[in-house]
């Protein structure tokens, strides 16, 4: 089995990339004889002012993706095996964040990069005031003074729709709610101006009332600062709304990236087909609401399928795929595809 | 509620109803416990399930869809009204007799690990559920754990491996499996796909459905996702604040919501094709412990008039098959897409 997997270069976004991931592999070192590919060659460039929608099913790659770039998986059981992960700085020096140390990366960590999780919990202290925690990114990365920075943390609260602001500073993360929380980390997350923002999963576990006022403020941020975002999500009809290009993961690799609307109205690989499959969608015929799900298990990532990754749950599998592994191939308009058939499908 | 309008009614003989149903929780202070208040998770909600139908529960985190559930299951006890299954009045059975009818009602969870005991291998699991409920012969019990760990798609040989060896969605299955053993007649699953991955959810949704075909079950599925709910139940209710908001055929509601609620439940779900319509809710659900007067979303409507202050909107039809506690008929809400 190859080790690692050549890239085909990534398609240029338009624009200049602020951010290029290249034949990046982070591997874990389960135990002494086995080691999970969790991400396994994967490119991806990033515009400034641009949204990268990163899909998949659980366990696909998506996370490590984004806490290797935000260099957080550097120690054992984690091990970046290959790649490249090159961020164009505020002063105009583009870095390999891979190689950098440490002490610079925790300038960038939190100020020109910032990340948000699903479980807000995780990030916030549950002993310190929520103002208190914006406020400290603040005179850490910009050395303002307790009041100022006090001050700016509220705005921000105003800013991400938190009513009645400077009060709700003082309060503890267990005295608000769900949706609430995520607006703190994403205020967290705004306050230094980052230049990209890697939201993981930020809605999954919001009513869909208050996804949609998460959505829009997302949007609305965007749209007045030039803030390029990687928007990781297993939701296809959340990535229409959000995204300007698509990356499709399966078992540690990119297996389609696209612009949203080529990726989701002419999905090229059966994987991505599937996926849009599994979402439950009325029939406009019938005004009947189905799913129909993959068939087959989702791979083992510890052992997985030769050759093509995806072929033992692939209606179009032919003998090809279960010998050559597929690389990523150009089907014209930066919409890239690993499957051998792609041609023949279509 | 007023007496007079008609109870929102299951499409067949109801194998269960539910009349004037609230659960209030006290709200207590002090090392006395002194009662301060009451939290009002549900307040006066009617519902029918017949035989192998399916009722889908929608409405925003705290809209008291879970504590519906359990009260009709008798894991809470009811604040007020009546739980009638097949003619027994389920509210006054006694802990005894209650344990025995548990037979007939079963649940399943968002977390599966919630009603698997972790120490125990899925075949005790399943074995010690049926065992409870004299399903079988003690010596059929081995077969019967092995077909209904089949039934759900997993295989015999799983039975003897505690339930953290599996993923998410098996030991969804295995809930199944569990809650199935001592053949239940009604079941209410509770956020059952919520946890999982969309092609796993998919799985189980086809499961689910299946196996409501098989046995003929009647369920109670809640879930706060509105597409999924139309792909499972035939008739849905909307909840916001303990109360119904509106409720009837599934495809008539989602197709022409008349509340501006349940529409603004709808526009909100994401969607592939562009919505410009969509309505954004302001800010979250109030406290349950301190509901607006009048009608409980008026905080929340835009459409909101003086006159939806002074009394609670009794439930009214619409249409064939929708019921909607709206006080207004002239608003336009556009079908959900
Ligand atoms: N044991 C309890 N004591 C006090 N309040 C409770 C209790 N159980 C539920 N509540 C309150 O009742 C209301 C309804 O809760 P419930 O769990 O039924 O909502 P839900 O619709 O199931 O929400 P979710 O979508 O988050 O599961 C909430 O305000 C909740 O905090
Ligand atoms: N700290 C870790 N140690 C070992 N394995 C891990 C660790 N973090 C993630 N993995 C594994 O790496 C794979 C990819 O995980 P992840 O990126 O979290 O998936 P997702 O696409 O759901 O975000 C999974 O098989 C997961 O179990
Ligand atoms: S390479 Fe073969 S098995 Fe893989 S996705 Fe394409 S057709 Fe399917
Ligand atoms: S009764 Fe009034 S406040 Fe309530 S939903 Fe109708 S218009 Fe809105
Ligand atoms: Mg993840
Ligand atoms: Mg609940």
């Amino acid at each position: 089995m190859p080790e690692t997997v050549t890239a085909t270069p990534p398609p240029h976004p338009a624009g200049t990339p602020i951010l290029r991931i290249d034949n990046l592999c982070t591997w874990f070192d389960i135990d002494e004889d086995r080691v999970l590919r969790a991400v396994n060659g994967v490119s991806l460039s990033l515009a400034e002012g641009e949204t990268l929608a990163v899909v998949g099913e659980s366990g696909s790659g998506k996370s490590v993706t984004g806490l290797t770039v935000m260099r957080l998986l550097m120690r054992s059981p984690a091990r970046i095996v290959a790649g490249s992960v090159h961020f164009a700085r505020k002063d105009g020096r583009t870095v390999d964040l891979l190689t950098l140390p440490e002490a610079e990366m925790r300038r960038i960590r939190g100020s020109e990069i910032a990340m948000i999780f699903q479980d807000p919990m995780s990030s916030l202290n549950p002993v310190f005031p929520v103002g208190e925690q914006i406020a400290e990114g603040l005179r850490l990365h910009r050395q303002m003074s307790r009041g100022a920075a006090r001050t700016r943390a509220t705005e921000l609260l105003e800013l991400v729709g938190i009513a009645d602001p400077a009060r709700r500073a003082d309060e503890y993360p267990h005295q608000l709610s769900g949706g609430m929380r995520q607006r703190v980390m994403i205020a967290m997350a705004l306050a230094c101006d980052p230049r990209l923002l890697i939201a993981d999963e930020p809605t999954t576990a919001l009513d869909v009332t208050i996804q949609a006022q998460i959505m829009e403020l997302l949007r609305d941020l965007q749209r007045r600062s030039r803030m390029a975002m990687i928007f990781v999500t297993h939701d296809l009809n959340l990535v229409a709304e959000i995204a300007d290009r698509v990356a499709v993961m399966y078992c540690g690799q990119v297996v389609e990236e696209g612009p949203v609307s080529v990726l989701l109205d002419n999905p090229r690989h059966p994987y991505t087909r599937a996926l849009l499959q599994c979402i439950p969608e009325r029939d406009p015929e019938t005004g009947r609401a189905t799913v129909r799900p993959i068939a087959g298990k989702i791979a083992n990532p510890l052992a997985p399928p030769e050759g093509c990754r995806f072929h033992p749950r692939c209606p179009h599998v032919a003998d090809i795929c279960r010998k050559g592994e597929p690389g990523l191939q150009d089907s014209g308009a930066g919409h890239m595809t690993r499957c051998l058939r792609w041609r023949e499908i279509a | 509620m007023t007496a007079a309008a008609p109870i929102p009614t299951a499409t067949a003989a109801p194998l269960l109803r539910a009349t004037g149903v609230s659960k209030h929780f006290p709200i207590t202070r002090g090392l006395l416990s002194r009662t301060v208040g009451h939290v009002r998770a549900v307040e006066g909600i009617d519902l029918e399930i017949a035989q192998g139908e399916c009722l889908g529960v929608v409405g925003e985190s705290g809209s008291g869809k879970s504590t519906l559930g359990r009260v009709i299951l008798r894991l809470l006890d009811p604040t007020a009204g009546q739980i009638a299954f097949d003619g027994t009045d389920v509210a006054s059975l006694s802990p005894g007799a209650l344990r025995a009818f548990r037979r007939h009602m079963q649940m399943i969870f968002q977390d599966p690990f919630a009603s698997l005991n972790p120490r125990m291998t899925v075949g005790a699991s399943i074995r010690e559920a049926m065992r409870l409920h004299r399903v079988c012969e003690p010596s059929e019990l081995d077969d019967r754990v092995a077909g209904i760990l089949g039934r759900v798609g997993m295989s015999p040989d799983h039975a003897s491996r505690y339930p953290k060896a599996f993923s998410g969605g098996q030991r969804q299955r295995i809930a199944i499996a569990r809650a199935l053993a001592v053949g239940p007649r009604f079941l209410v699953a509770d956020e059952p796909v919520s946890a999982l991955d969309v092609s796993i959810q998919a799985e189980v949704i086809e499961l689910l459905q299946e196996l409501r075909r098989d046995f003929a079950l009647a369920t109670l599925f809640i879930s706060h996702d509105l597409s999924v709910v139309e792909v499972v139940a035939e008739r849905v209710m909307v909840m916001y604040l303990g109360r119904t908001m509106e409720t009837g055929d599934t495809r008539r509601i989602f197709a022409r919501p008349h509340h501006p609620y349940t529409n603004a439940l709808l526009s909100a779900i994401p969607s592939r094709r562009s919505r410009p319509d969509r309505i954004v809710l302001k800010g979250e659900i109030p406290s349950p412990s301190n509901p607006p007067s009048g009608c409980v979303f008026r905080t929340r409507c835009r459409h909101a008039l003086p006159e939806c202050a002074a009394a609670v909107p009794p439930m009214r039809q619409i249409a064939p098959g929708q019921w909607s506690a709206c006080i207004r008929d002239d608003i336009t809400t556009g079908a959900a897409s």
